[in-house]
């Protein structure tokens, strides 16, 4: 039978790079199911019995982000052989919090520290054995970047796993904490994985709602839990989740102080902020923001940022027609990111992006070099991505245009033209041409400018090469700013027309693959928070949802807890709440809708039981955009976790005719 | 009440008590900000927010607004 790792880590602790090296070539990368969260998936090198399952990057074990809820998941449902866990040696404190969660879940751990070569250059020392003897499992020092020490790591968890023994929990707790969280798992023993009991025990302590539903404690034993957390609390003065936290980095920073001798720490200015900061964000580095309308926020105004394929558009125009004025780029930057503020402000007056500004907590963390394997993977995915894009889309279209400029109806037959203003794509352009003319595009230029911005959807780097189709006379190669055709561009485009190209270019629709990403993250984002919503069924629906309960003319009626859901959780089942929406439509919507009368949909019946929102009894009013024909009464049904909101737009997929 | 929103950048403070709920909160504290912990304000953003934190050892961004959570001595 195949062994399974999982590798777990804190973002930007050399887990990737470690993966890369783990696993080579054999690697299958996809997304947890519902989430966009990516799942990456490799045999072992030399060992293909061995799968290692890298996890998201992620700093605790909480119930609040995808990333988070997708990693506990998979370790407590799937369980893995061991847990491999990456610690960064740079920053061991914040590191080692995550590995004081991963211990409790009583699989067998393997820490591996990395970047031993930068604690030893930091003049820093980390003794392992006085570390592993502390946490109570084995720890073993790595370089991730020089290759140092991965896979003996990796050999640790094998055997550990083949062992199948977790070391002695840490003793992380003290006094009352402690005392209170072995009266729970004494409480809770035989409803859960004797090995888990720990973890679970630690999650009601910190009341997690995930957790706290998929037990569906009885009514008793959790108010007597939950007296027993109160009192803990008065004593302590805090609330739970603080207690438990602060446990842990007093715990952590006794631990430190036994294994790690540091140098005084140097507060003047590191390498990594002399670096200058430069943020190339685009769509896709959107994916870790968390709150939804943050994210939509940024997928939105990325397309005004001048991206590498808009470089070539600013330095034709800015050679050919403005003499080479450096101000013709640094203007074209400048009026991108003001185009990003503006239109961040303008959509914040939407309903859609208003509202609380999400957190943002995030590590600004160390610049590290990369290693010569990384940056030639990294290399050689992008560079084939553009040389794929270049021999299919950009060619296809090149030879479509060129064929267009270069025959058209004369004498009324199709023919090779001479003059390409005669051509059939002269008579394209100049069809649409007229729209453009409100911004100054008159003229032979215009209807060239008119083609250009429209094979410019396709690719942008199609711009200058459109214009390179259109004005390269002399048939010679074309540069990177085309200075060839800098002659003829600068007689058909005058300084003012030039620039308004140029803003056009730089602001009007990004490319379609652009597009696509954004549509595709714009989809993904609503269904973000999908699994912790539908893995969690509540009996109880949120505040959030109860707000918009205006008119429910009874009492909310008793559901019936849902059973604890399976992993996948595609067909966790579902608790009906009957809901009459009255005014305008809420944000909040059920997983799905179907007409009162009609057989619900079928992927709704497989997710169990469907009562009490029967298709006899309608339950949900639909109000419909504003103007569209009230399509009549529904039923509805949905599953939405405590803490988290439903997801927003969901009822679109299942609404039905 | 003295905030982690009035730092200027310089500044040493211990944290007293951490104030808000949910999600944010939770996450400023497996950040590594708990009651006791020293935190130094390393630098402020151009336009004054974020800022960039200093605590247990690496370096942390917040927004001025979340930072109104956290109470220091």
């Amino acid at each position: 039978m195949d062994i399974k790792i999982a590798l777990a880590g804190n973002p930007n602790c050399g887990k990737t790079t470690l993966f890369n090296q783990l696993t080579g070539a054999s690697q299958s990368v996809g997304n947890w199911p519902g989430v966009t969260v990516e799942k990456k998936e490799g045999r072992l090198k030399g060992q293909t019995d061995t799968i290692i399952q890298d996890l998201p990057g992620i700093y605790s074990l909480s119930p609040y982000t995808p990333e988070e809820v997708v990693s506990r998941s998979y370790l407590v449902k799937e369980q893995p052989g061991a847990i491999l866990n990456i610690v960064d040696g740079t920053n061991i404190e914040r590191n080692l919090y995550l590995t004081t969660q991963l211990m409790e879940l009583g699989l067998p751990v393997v820490v591996a520290v990395n970047m031993m070569d930068l604690v030893r250059k930091n003049g820093d020392r980390i003794d392992l054995d006085a570390l592993g003897s502390a946490l109570g499992c084995q720890v073993a020092g790595i370089s991730a970047l020089k290759g140092e020490g991965g896979l003996e790591a990796a050999r640790r968890a094998v055997s550990a796993a083949q062992a199948g023994k977790s070391g002695e929990l840490p003793r992380v707790f003290t006094g009352s904490v402690e005392r209170a969280l072995a009266h729970i798992e004494e409480s809770i023993q035989g409803m859960v994985d004797s090995r888990h009991l720990r973890w679970y025990a630690v999650k009601l302590f910190e009341r997690d709602g995930n957790v706290l539903e998929e037990l569906g404690l009885d009514q008793e034993l959790a108010s007597r839990l939950e007296e027993r957390i109160a009192s803990c609390e008065q004593e302590l003065d805090d609330d739970a989740e603080s207690i438990v936290t602060s446990q842990r980095y007093a715990y952590i920073r006794r631990v430190v102080e036994q294994a790690v001798t540091k140098q005084a720490a140097m507060r003047s200015l590191s390498a990594s902020d002399r670096i200058d900061r430069v943020v190339t964000s685009r769509i896709l580095a959107s994916r870790t923001i968390e709150q939804d309308r943050d994210r939509k926020m940024t997928v939105m105004t990325t397309g005004f940022i001048p991206c590498g394929a808009k470089l070539p558009i600013i330095s034709l125009f800015a050679g050919a027609v403005s003499g080479g004025s450096p101000w013709v780029a640094v203007s074209a930057f400048l009026t991108g990111i003001a185009a990003v503020v503006l239109s961040g402000i303008m959509l914040k007056k939407f309903r859609a992006f208003a509202g609380e500004p999400a957190p943002f907590v995030m590590e600004l963390p160390a610049y590290h070099a990369p290693s010569v394997p990384s940056v030639l993977r990294a290399t050689w995915e992008r560079g084939w991505s553009f040389i794929k894009r270049a021999g299919t889309v950009i060619l296809l279209s090149s030879i479509v245009l060129w064929f267009l400029q270069g025959y058209g109806f004369q004498d009324g037959v199709l023919q090779a033209v001479e003059d390409n203003n005669a051509s059939l794509l002269s008579g394209l352009g100049r069809s649409i041409a007229w729209v453009f003319a409100p911004i100054g595009w008159v003229g032979d230029m215009a209807w060239k400018a008119a083609v250009a911005t429209l094979t410019g959807l396709i690719a942008k780097e199609e711009v200058v090469s459109t214009l390179g189709v259109l004005y390269n006379v002399s048939g010679e190669a074309l540069g990177d700013s085309g200075e060839a055709i800098w002659l003829f561009v600068a007689a058909d485009f005058g300084p003012m027309t030039a620039y308004s190209f140029l803003m056009s270019s730089l602001l009007c629709a990004p490319c379609f693959a652009a597009m696509g990403a954004i549509k595709r993250e714009m989809n993904n984002a609503k269904w973000t928070r999908r699994p912790s919503a539908i893995c969690a069924p509540s009996p109880t629906p949120p505040p959030s949802l109860s707000s918009s309960w205006a008119g429910w003319p009874r009492a909310r009626p008793a559901l019936a807890p849902a059973p604890s859901p399976p992993w996948p959780c595609w067909r966790a089942p579902c608790t009906c709440w009957p809901a009459r929406v009255t005014g305008r439509r809420p944000g909040t919507a059920p997983r799905w809708l179907w007409a009162a009368g009609t057989a619900p949909p079928a992927a709704a019946a497989r997710g169990g039981p469907l009562e009490p929102g029967s298709p006899e009894t309608p339950l949900w009013n639909w109000k419909g955009p504003r103007g569209q024909e009230d399509p009549g009464p529904f039923c509805a049904m949905g599953s939405y976790g405590a803490n988290t909101g439903p997801p927003g737009g969901a009822s679109r997929r299942s609404r039905p005719p | 009440m003295k905030t982690r929103k009035d730092a200027k950048a310089g500044e040493t403070d211990t944290v007293a008590k951490l104030h808000g709920e949910g999600p944010v909160r939770r996450r400023i504290m497996d950040m590594g900000i708990t009651k006791g912990v020293e935190i130094f304000v390393r630098k402020m953003a151009p336009l004054g927010d974020p800022m960039e934190l200093n605590v247990r050892g690496y370096e942390l961004s917040l927004r001025k607004a979340d930072a109104e959570a956290i109470e220091v001595v």
